[in-house]
């Protein structure tokens, strides 16, 4: 007994970046694209999660095995090994990629309230100007520690899950089945479920963030854990809330069109409460995409074209990491306000931006991962490429598929 | 002005108008003695057409730099050599462009976008480290004479950088960077992550690791101690000045400042510490240094002064000397100044200024009551006495400062 004691020490003052990384997936884009995965299509989307969780926890890995070995950010090491243009062309996806998130955060700022039948064009200034604020006066962690703690919500639906009794058998059935229909519908929240599970912006996180806490290949055993451990978690997750529109909404023949309509599947486990429980969970989730995402875009476009960065530089030195910040807060925001604009659209099509953009993110990593130079005897061993390859493959498949499937008009 | 970024990629043509490939990387040589000059370029590595291999040619063949071309004053077959190694020559494709370096005079991490050649005393060298976003612009193929209204340019020389990119590079580096003040290096050590700081800090020599580690702002100091371990930490903290070490235990949790205590190696400064932990933060107590020069009444200007040539190194800076009896009682002060301008073998107690005339505080005295008085006689510093007028330390203006203004 008396050894393990230490051993926890040390694991709980290196855990943080997995759990923090896989939660924040289970944002505004998350929670709707799997509800709208349960409501509209039931169990029968289960089995990509399932290998989803070995996708993301071997993705995740590699991100701090390339933090622990460079010390660098995903930004700084494509800068270093691919030149200028390279790094160029992944800032400039993984900025494409993360404004469509943010946008997908504020469209959940607004279906929240919305089911109050509170105005987007109050909320969403007001949430702009929050963001702004908070990040401007520097309270960033403490504000990012109480949204995470919010954002817990997600295990009412693991409850949930539980109270509405659904046919687990079928739902485990499910999971290692392949099903595919050969629709646009179809495949397109396909790609949205493994744009919202595996992001290139949590590439970029997952990496900056061992990075920045001085963690070292000393912690790489726990981070692994971890990061194995955190995906785990957040599919559990993802699995419930499936679960419990399957269970629901589909079982009613119901389709999603806004955030009410997936706050019914709440119902069985509290009753009236679940809009309000449903708008608070959305809420908090969205608030915590919305502060993070541009923090986090601007982290990775200074540290890759050397321009200072933090929250400790001055406006005048650190201008355009300010710059970015901000236009990550307002653009996205004013996007919003866009008058008639579909929240639940907006919110699925930003996750399939993500999608269709991942593989890009993930080519650098393996080329990274694989290099001796930089990765020394740390490359990857062959299971961890055949997995990540076989990921992207099937991404940049089913985008194909999705391209023709829209051409020959299989609606 | 010529860049790297336009002779990357540039064709080599010999004197026949062969073209034998184009050029990839750009040699330099360092040379230690004379750091004030500008590297003079070594030659340039060119990827061979057919052979499909890299080869080495020098500058002596080189006729013209033009941008996307550079033309031979020989034929390939004379001028080519094997792409020469050894510790000074750099590789500014592999070792300097992209890569992170260390701004001496701007004091940040900065990335290099372009290097500037240019012709020095007739030898073609480089100039400067273009780290602007017109360098950024450029390198990316979209340069337009509009940036330069946009966007400044921003160059910095190759001798007021260092590369931080890794341990090599930084070791390298130490050597110009404890010219600077301590409270820069740490500004530096504060921009850098943990693992750059700390090997940073590990790699200066003790004493100027002291030093910085004080100048260091707390919350970092915490978290550099945390990371380099108690051992590790004991170590510098133990050439660290009395005073800021207790006021970086203060700032620690119980636990770890009781851990830092027990590997701290014995003896007066362990029981001094000690002693000050007991004293309130913000009074005279908690403020003072006990680092300052005593003398006794019948010590003459002589031996002081020779003291103070013996120890002046362990002092910041030496305003006044203290004048006590055996007992430690307080006497008076005498300034360096009198020391300067009085015979030599004068006493002490016919220089000094006597106690009664100065104005002294005690030490539970709080912070207010001292910069009061301070500012009311002018002092720059003023003694911290007991009831029995036991001299017990000094509390400077630098000390008063710093808990004003903690930030700077």
């Amino acid at each position: 007994m008396k050894k393990i004691w230490p051993k926890l020490l040390f694991f709980f003052s290196v855990i943080g970046p997995g759990i923090i990384a896989a939660n924040a997936d289970n944002d505004a884009g998350g929670i709707t694209t799997y509800s709208i995965v349960g409501a509209h299509f039931g169990t029968s989307m289960l089995w990509v999660l399932f290998l989803l969780t070995f996708s993301l926890a071997i993705t995740q890995e590699m991100g701090i095995r390339i933090g622990l070995t460079t010390r660098q950010g995903l930004g700084g090491v494509i800068r270093e090994r691919f030149g200028i243009k390279w790094t160029a062309f992944a800032m400039l996806t993984m900025l494409v990629a993360n404004l469509g998130t943010i946008t997908a955060e504020y469209a959940g700022i607004a279906a929240s309230f919305e089911i109050f039948d509170v105005n987007k064009y109050i909320t969403v200034p007001i949430a702009a100007a929050i963001v702004a604020l908070i990040l401007f006066t520097g309270s960033f962690k403490t504000t990012q520690k109480i949204f995470l703690v919010f954002s817990a919500f997600y295990l009412v639906y693991i409850i949930n899950g539980f109270v509405i009794n659904p046919d687990f058998g079928s739902a485990l059935k499910g999971l290692v089945t392949p099903h595919v229909e050969w629709s646009t519908p179809f495949i397109l929240t396909i790609i949205a479920l493994i744009g919202t599970t595996i992001t290139p912006w949590g590439q970029f996180f997952i990496q900056s963030y061992v990075v920045d806490k001085g963690l070292d290949l000393k912690h790489y055993k726990i981070e692994k854990f971890e990061v194995y451990a955190g995906a785990f978690i957040t599919n559990i997750v993802s699995f419930f809330i499936i679960v419990s529109t399957a269970a629901t909404l589909y079982k009613a023949g119901i389709t999603i069109h806004s955030a009410k309509d997936a706050a019914m599947a709440l119902e069985p486990i509290a009753g009236n409460f679940a809009y309000i429980l449903f708008a608070f969970g959305l809420f908090a989730a969205s608030m915590l995409g919305a502060f993070i995402l541009p923090v986090a875009t601007a982290y990775a476009i200074c540290e890759a074209f050397g321009w200072e960065y933090g929250f400790n530089t001055t406006w005048k030195s650190g201008k355009m990491f300010y710059s970015i910040i901000l236009l990550g807060t307002l653009f996205p925001a004013a996007l919003m306000l866009i008058p008639n604009i579909p929240l639940v659209k907006v919110m699925i099509i930003s996750q399939d931006i993500n999608g269709i953009l991942l593989p890009i993110i993930l080519i650098f990593v393996m080329k990274i991962i694989n290099d001796k130079k930089i990765m020394g005897e740390h490359t990857n061993k062959p299971v961890g490429n055949i997995i990540s390859w076989l990921t992207i493959i099937g991404i940049i498949a089913a985008t194909i598929v999705l391209v023709v499937s829209s051409f020959t008009g299989h609606n | 002005m010529l860049f790297f970024s336009a002779i990357l990629g540039a064709v080599v043509r010999d004197i026949e108008e062969v073209v034998g490939g184009k050029t990839v990387d750009v040699l330099i040589k360092t040379t230690k003695e004379d750091t004030d000059n500008f590297p003079p370029l070594l030659g340039i590595v060119m990827r061979d057409k057919k052979a499909k291999k890299d080869i080495f040619i020098p500058m002596k063949a080189i006729e013209t730099w033009g941008p996307k071309e550079i033309e031979l004053d020989q034929k390939f077959s004379e001028c080519v050599e094997g792409i020469p190694t050894g510790e000074n020559i750099v590789s500014l494709r592999n070792s300097v462009l992209d890569k992170q370096i260390v701004d001496l005079e701007g004091m940040r991490v900065v990335r290099v976008n372009d290097l500037q050649f240019g012709r020095v005393k007739q030898v073609m060298s480089l100039i400067a480290i273009d780290i602007s976003t017109r360098g950024l612009l450029r390198r990316l193929g979209f340069y337009s004479s509009i940036f330069d209204r946009i966007f400044k340019t921003n160059f910095l020389e190759w001798n007021s950088i260092e590369l931080t990119d890794n341990k090599l590079h930084l070791s390298k580096g130490v050597a110009d960077i404890v010219k600077l003040h301590p409270a820069d290096i740490a500004n530096i050590i504060e921009k850098m992550n943990l693992h750059q700081g700390s090997t940073l800090l590990e790699s200066l020599d003790h004493a100027t690791a002291a030093r910085v580690f004080e100048e260091i702002e707390p919350e970092i100091q915490k978290v550099l101690i945390r990371f380099l371990g108690a051992e590790k930490t004991a170590n510098l903290m133990n050439k660290m000045s009395v005073d800021e070490l207790v006021d970086l235990i203060q700032l620690m949790p119980d636990k770890q400042s009781r851990e830092i205590m027990r590997k701290l190696p014995g003896g007066e400064k362990k029981e001094k510490v000690r002693r000050f932990l007991e004293y309130d933060e913000d009074t005279a107590g908690g403020l003072m240094t006990t680092e300052f020069i005593t003398a006794t009444p019948n010590d003459t200007v002589q031996d002081v002064i020779e003291h103070i040539r013996k120890f002046s190194h362990m002092h910041h800076s030496i305003l006044f000397i203290y004048v006590v009896d055996k007992n430690g009682k307080f006497l008076g002060v005498v300034s360096t100044r009198s020391l300067i301008i009085t015979e030599k073998n004068e006493k002490i107690k016919e220089v000094m200024r006597k106690e009664k005339r100065i104005h002294v505080v005690k030490e539970d005295d709080d912070i207010d009551i001292v910069a009061t008085a301070m500012t009311k006689y002018n002092l720059l510093s003023v003694a911290v006495v007991d009831k029995k007028k036991k001299l017990l330390g000094v509390v400077t203006v630098d000390d008063i400062m710093r808990s004003f203004i903690p930030k700077a």
